[in-house]
């Protein structure tokens, strides 16, 4: 018996990795599958097709984040790929975390298998969005490499690459420059902490990491400077970042012309950081660069004060890393614990949304194994859903590929459902409500005007003039739930 | 000639070979995951599947393109035979050619993985 209980834990030992794929591969397994209504990723989509269609990012088609997550949605052509691409994205992320677990924790097998298992679960589930291809599923896994490389790195090659990886973070959104940020300030204490400091050597290689971060973010806006969209690129995916931080709003209390909550964390990140230092020769590398990266994440996550999940998920890697260290045998014991506090603290002060997980895989399973039909499945996900997918196939059989099409909308999947472009450079309302696009908007429109406008009758926003525009030259053709087609006069 | 048990030795020494080697561990490992992952998938989906599937896209559009859900189960077992396949390639030729072992090993994990995808697109397109 207590051979077979030994070959039990020997068998544990050995394919536990294994064991957390298939979780993970079942967790992940309904994203393929749901209807692809999300907002965010049909703008990724919007783009990535206007891309390949020869538009140039911020010059002709606008969003506000730096390119590289447009760049992947336009390598996967349409949805499914691109959730396909993240599914598979997700599986090396969690490879990765393993070995960086390995590499904090050592011998212990436990302490990786239980931070491995508990960020497979948080990175995957629906509570935090780990079903939508967004910019922190696929920033996380560069960080994760760069963590690895940066604390196994011996030749100054491997610090540049590093920083490379914190690069390809940053450019898929500019919070994951953040990371970077926490790699600098963890290589900086490290530093400090060693008995003979060499100062040459730290300085070589912390400028190599340093040139690394900053050399792929140049090398874009050399590109959109080629493609004479330089200032559109400055103030679309950096500039105009800023005024649509709702921490940076007027009406917010402020100190020295900063909003005093946005002060306040920073003091919290910097408490953390001189925390770390006074306690440095005590504390084990894994609770350094778990504390630093912890604070770091999650400053850029409460950066902005929204009540998005996803965001949250930048801070998933290090809250997963801070449970192996329940096994250490000193004080350390308390860092998850603090860490679980902290995270449900933000959690409920910063009202972030609570999307249901449980019934989220039920709906899923109860319809994989054909107790539910696709309808009833699809009304999981609101009564959008099938609209679109109708309002999707009535626009390819009435239009030819290469036509471009409106839809005034706060939710552009159709774009990419329909495999179709939009006119102007806004692909959703929102965006021509907050970057003031109006008039951009209405000079395309009389410029080249679309066969087809779809009004969705859900944005409640005012636009008189676009709506004066369907009087004048539109006539409905037909409703399709909340959404109205129209065709050119 | 060779005894069974010096032969049972010299393949050892090459599976040990094969272990060692971090790209071929890696990749048979993964594959063998993906074949693994293939089975319930299948048996998940099972009830939802209708009488006839399409799926020889190649032939001319109609009833010539439909076949029995049965034939799904073509995706893991062709995955398998690559896999036995090479593998058994792999043992031959590891000693001698490390990175046409890489190659072979390499290539099921990308037909596995096609396979994969290719059921899961059949799939969400009938279901």
């Amino acid at each position: 018996m207590a051979h077979k209980k030994i070959n039990l834990k020997n068998w544990i030992k050995k394919y536990w990795l294994a064991f957390v794929f298939i979780l993970a591969f079942f967790l992940r397994l309904p994203s393929l599958f749901e209807p692809f209504t999300y907002g965010d990723e049909g703008i990724y989509l919007t783009l990535g097709q206007a891309m390949r269609k020869g538009a140039v990012f911020y010059r002709d088609i606008h969003d506000n984040k730096p390119p590289l997550l447009y760049f992947l949605a336009a390598f996967a052509e349409n949805f499914f790929n691109y959730r396909l691409l993240l599914f598979v994205w997700s599986l090396a992320t969690i490879y990765f975390f393993s070995k960086l677990s390995r590499l904090l924790f050592g011998k212990n097998n436990l302490a990786v298998f239980l931070s491995t298992s508990i960020f497979t679960i948080a990175s995957s589930v629906r509570l935090f969005e780990g079903n939508i291809a967004n910019a922190e599923n696929f920033l996380i896994g560069t960080s994760l490499i760069g963590f690895y490389l940066f604390l196994t790195a011996k030749k100054n090659s491997q610090y540049f690459l590093a920083g490379f990886l914190f690069s390809l973070s940053a450019l898929f959104k500019i919070p994951g420059a953040f990371d970077f940020a926490a790699a600098f300030a963890l290589g900086l204490l490290l530093f400090i902490s060693q008995k003979e400091k060499n100062y040459k050597l730290y300085a070589r290689r912390s400028t190599l990491f340093t040139l690394g971060f900053l050399l792929p973010i140049a090398l874009t806006f050399l590109y959109y400077a080629c493609q004479n969209a330089f200032w559109q690129y400055l103030t679309a995916a950096f500039f105009q970042n800023f005024p649509y931080l709702a921490s940076w709003l007027p009406d917010k209390p402020q100190a020295v012309g900063l909003p005093l909550p946005l002060l306040s964390r920073v003091l919290a990140t910097f408490l953390v950081f001189a925390f770390l230092f006074f306690l440095r020769k005590r504390l084990s590398v894994a609770t350094k660069l778990t504390l630093l990266w912890f604070s770091f994440s999650l400053f850029a996550a409460l950066l902005s004060s929204r009540p998005y999940p996803h965001y949250l998920l930048q801070i998933v890697p290090p809250f997963a890393l801070a449970f192996g260290l329940l096994f250490a045998k000193n004080k350390e014991k308390v860092v998850p614990a603090l860490t679980i506090v902290v995270f449900t603290f933000c959690f409920h002060t910063f009202h972030f949304w609570r999307y249901p997980t449980n019934t989220y895989y039920q709906n899923f399973y109860t319809y994989a194994l054909g107790l539910k039909s696709k309808n009833d499945y699809f009304a999981y996900f609101g009564k959008d859903a099938q609209s679109l997918y109708q309002t999707a196939a009535y626009i390819k059989t009435h239009t030819n590929p290469e036509e471009s099409i409106f839809i005034w909308t706060n939710q552009p999947s159709l774009y990419p459902l329909s495999e179709r472009s939009p006119v102007g450079r806004y692909a959703a309302a929102y965006h021509i409500i907050d970057f003031n696009g109006y008039e951009d908007t209405l000079v395309a429109l009389k410029a080249s005007p679309p066969r087809y406008l779809i009004w969705f009758l859900s944005v409640k926003q005012p636009f008189p003039a676009l709506e004066a525009l369907v009087e004048n030259e539109y006539f409905k053709v037909k409703t399709i739930g909340e959404i109205e087609i129209y065709r050119h006069l | 000639m060779t005894t069974f048990l010096e032969q049972l030795t010299e393949e050892k020494g090459k599976l040990k070979l094969m272990r060692e080697d971090r790209l071929v561990s890696l990749t048979m490992k993964i594959n063998c995951l993906l074949l693994f992952i293939t089975l319930p998938l299948l048996f998940i989906f099972w009830q939802r599947l209708p009488p006839q599937i399409p799926l020889f896209f190649s032939r001319p559009w109609g009833e010539s393109q439909l076949a029995s859900p049965n034939v799904l189960f073509l995706f893991p077992f062709l995955s398998l035979l690559v896999l036995i396949l090479n593998f058994s390639l792999m043992i031959k030729t590891i000693e001698e050619e490390k990175l046409l072992a890489q190659i072979l090993s390499s290539a099921s994990l990308t037909f596995s993985f096609l396979c994969l995808v290719a059921l899961l697109q059949t799939i969400r397109l009938i279901s």
